[in-house]
């Protein structure tokens, strides 16, 4: 097998460099420049529409204890005959889906009181708690009807919500949610599979969460450790690969809620 | 030497296949003008300082990164796989495709691995991977949805992002159906139901699974998934184990380069701002985590690509698989992929397939092409792919290995064409040389037809403008001394 070192040093050879420590400092001839608006509300109003382009719904609350009824509202409203509910072993895709609902332990979460909510609608709420065994909680997410998380941060630009299997760091001063964790090790309550094997998918941003463009969050993420993961999630998941059919819901989520506090 | 080689009998076969012919030519004409329609959405939002810039400005910058980086490869290679490791991932390096396979068989082994999932990824297909595993009795399922029709189908694609646009709806609940053990109907909804459920059920028991890597981030040791349907995710989320294969030359040094090529690649791919899911991957599952891989393995491939390094074709390494020369390309509308022969096909398959597998086998691709330049236009990163291919061209006659007909056919015209008399005399009576082959219209037009040998290619599937009579420079004498005389 090649080592690591005979790979590099043909690689050194062929770029005819001497093989070297650290590599250069990568500077562009020019900085990338600032863009878009800079108010909370031209730039939700920015994420909401190019989200509803791409097929995402949102429902706009502005207190916090709206939360709550609203995702039972949406619980409540979710389409019932759609591909993106067959689970594995329903091979049409016709079957029921149980009444679980599965949701991050996350700070991003803690104060809608959510689980009560879900329980009095007769829904039931479920969340990762250390300790738990990991591959039995995915098998009950995979059976979930819907997954309930936090946005660590949203992009305006392409509707873009920003999901981290944990917190990601780096905020400049009013990201929520930031900085706790310092990406390594401790917060563990949230789950990648949350926000990916129920057919439903309910998200919950905060105005202040948004930046206009990409550039400015992989500046905030090159700021702390990287989670393990991070997505970038830009509405349901789709295909194109039957005739060039749009479809709705392959693999992922076929429906994303953002409530947008 | 009239036997047809391989590669014209995948032309032919294309070429008498309508549907086929029907269907890329519809898939890669509707990406090419959404392509088109988002870049120029894209120029009016970077006139209103709204996008880090227009279409030219940002190739700039991509061009700008990939050079550096590729200029440097050893120290970024060298630290995306320090950063790798600190993350927890294990780095392996494969010269080829055997090593490749090699160790992704040798993790397998070791985890007693005996079922694996896959997100879409074409560095595996390079390196044959399913064949490898399959012979090793595992079983590898493709879950992107058009990689898992061309699976059942046991083909290749057709296309590099649309890998089964030549199928129709009833050959894929055909496909689907014989799975399932009984008939499906063949809308869309159905089958893509199927599809999610069966695979479904593939990811929650696969033991590892696959993916390329679109970009590696240098400075982090990330990896990133462009992917629409999500499958790329699931299968760095659910199973155990997960195993990046990645071409040594997708490095990009910094996180913030990544919003240059994120506002290109889907751009140019499919004609959308963005796709429905990026996910950056660093390092395994972290401790007190729920779900992720417990295990992350990262297999830089060479494969050749060393060999383009500080070559004048350095900057084919810099191409980001988007599919934008494909859609282009005349002849790739006209052909599809399979014609190709290559995993690789168009424009950027005609330039790289020589170049990382050599001219045997290969060198005819390079016919396979117009010169118009269209792929290079629409190439996020600006790749010359028509003057590499004239290059390559170049390459291939050095190395005689052009039809021996055609060198001394060349030869004639260098004569003919290096010498006055000779040229007029050839002008005068050219349409005397191919009088058998000569038809006429009605409308009093002539054009050739049937030409044989090495011609034959001109006229099998067309005509061709038959000589003038009177050469032009004659006309152009006549019609200068009547104007003169008036
Ligand atoms: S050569 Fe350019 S246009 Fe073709 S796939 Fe690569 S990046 Fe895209």
């Amino acid at each position: 097998m090649t080592t690591e070192q005979d790979f590099l040093a043909r690689v050194a050879e062929k770029l005819g460099r001497s093989p070297e420590s650290a590599p250069p400092p990568f500077r562009p001839s020019e900085p990338l420049p600032a863009i878009g608006p800079r108010g909370k509300d031209a730039l939700a109003d920015r994420f909401q529409m190019e989200l509803e382009k791409i097929n995402g719904v949102v429902h706009r609350v502005n207190d916090a204890s709206e939360v709550a009824p609203t995702i039972v509202r949406i619980l409540n409203e979710a389409p019932a005959a759609d591909p993106g509910k067959s689970r594995a072993g329903d091979q049409d895709g016709a079957g029921t889906v149980g009444r679980t609902v599965v949701r991050w332990a996350d700070p991003l979460l803690d104060e809608f009181d959510i689980d009560r909510a879900l329980e009095q609608a007769g829904w039931q709420p479920v969340a990762f708690r250390q300790g738990d065994d990991g591959r039995a909680f995915v098998a009950r997410v995979e059976q979930a009807h819907a997954g309930i998380v936090g946005c660590d941060a949203a992009i305006a630009e392409t509707g873009t919500i920003v999901l981290g299997s944990s917190p990601l760091g780096g905020a400049e001063g009013n990201g929520r949610g930031s900085g706790d964790a310092r990406g390594n090790g401790s917060a563990g309550g949230r789950g990648r599979t949350v926000s990916l094997l129920p057919p439903v998918l309910i998200a919950l941003l905060r105005k202040e969460q948004i930046v206009f463009d990409s550039a400015q969050l992989f500046r905030r993420l090159a700021r702390a450790p990287m989670p393990s993961q991070v997505i970038f999630k830009s509405g349901p998941s789709r295909s194109s690969d039957i005739e060039n059919d749009l479809t709705i819901g392959v693999h992922g989520p076929g429906a994303l809620h953002v409530i947008l506090l | 030497m009239s036997a047809k080689t391989p590669f014209l009998e995948r032309v032919e076969k294309a070429l008498a296949d309508d549907h086929l012919r029907g269907a890329v030519r519809y898939t890669a004409e509707n990406l090419y003008l959404k392509r088109k329609a988002v870049m120029a959405d894209l120029d009016v939002l970077a006139e209103k300082g709204e996008a880090l810039g227009n279409f030219e400005e940002l190739r700039a910058r991509a061009q700008e990164i990939k050079r550096h980086t590729l200029a440097h490869l050893d120290a970024y290679l060298k630290q995306a796989a320090e950063q790798i490791r600190k993350n927890g991932g294990v780095v392996h390096w494969a010269k080829d495709a055997r090593e490749a396979n090699q160790i992704v068989l040798e993790i397998c082994k070791k985890r007693g691995a005996k079922k694996l999932i896959k997100s879409k990824s074409m560095v595996t297909e390079e390196i044959h991977l399913n064949q490898a595993l399959e012979a090793e009795g595992m079983e590898i399922v493709e879950s992107d949805l058009g990689e898992y029709i061309i699976q059942l189908a046991r083909e290749t694609p057709a296309h590099i992002v649309i890998p089964a646009i030549h199928k129709t709806r009833r050959q894929i609940a055909d496909l689907f159906g014989a799975v399932a053990g009984r008939e499906l109907a063949t809308d869309t909804k159905t089958l893509a139901g199927f599809a999610r459920a069966t695979l479904r059920q593939k990811f929650m028991t696969a033991d590892v699974g696959v993916t390329g890597a679109n970009f590696v981030v240098a400075e982090t040791g990330t990896l990133c998934l462009v992917t629409n349907e999500g499958n790329g995710r699931l299968t760095s989320s659910v199973p155990p184990c997960q195993i990046s294969v990645v071409g040594m030359e997708k490095l990009v040094p910094r996180l913030e380069d990544l919003a240059v090529m994120l506002n290109l690649l889907p751009r140019s791919a499919t004609g959308q701002k963005i796709t429905t899911y990026f996910n950056m991957i660093t390092g395994p599952r972290r401790p007190g985590e729920p779900d992720g891989p417990e295990e992350l393995h990262v297999i830089f491939l060479d494969n050749g690509r060393s060999n383009i390094l500080a070559t004048q074709y350095q900057e084919v390494l810099s191409c980001i698989r988007c599919g934008a020369c494909l859609n282009s390309c005349p002849v790739y509308r006209q052909l599809g992929g399979h014609a190709y022969g290559s995993i690789y096909p168009g424009p950027i398959g005609t330039v790289l397939t020589p170049l990382l597998q050599g001219f045997d086998q290969w060198d005819e691709l390079l016919q396979a092409c117009s010169l118009c330049g269209a792929c290079a236009e629409n190439c996020p990163l600006g790749i010359q792919l028509h003057k590499h291919i004239i290059r390559l061209r170049g390459e291939a006659v050095a190395q005689g290995r052009e039809h021996p007909l055609m060198r001394t056919a060349l030869k004639a015209v260098h004569f003919a064409w290096t010498r006055p008399g000779v040229y007029k005399f050839v002008a005068r009576s050219a349409h005397l040389g191919v009088k058998p082959f000569t038809r006429r219209r009605e409308d009093g037009s002539e054009y050739l037809d049937n030409l044989p040998s090495i011609a034959a290619g001109w006229t099998n599937s067309r005509t061709m403008p038959a000589p003038a009579r009177k050469p032009f420079h004659q006309r152009w004498a006549e019609l200068q001394r009547e104007e003169g005389a008036k």
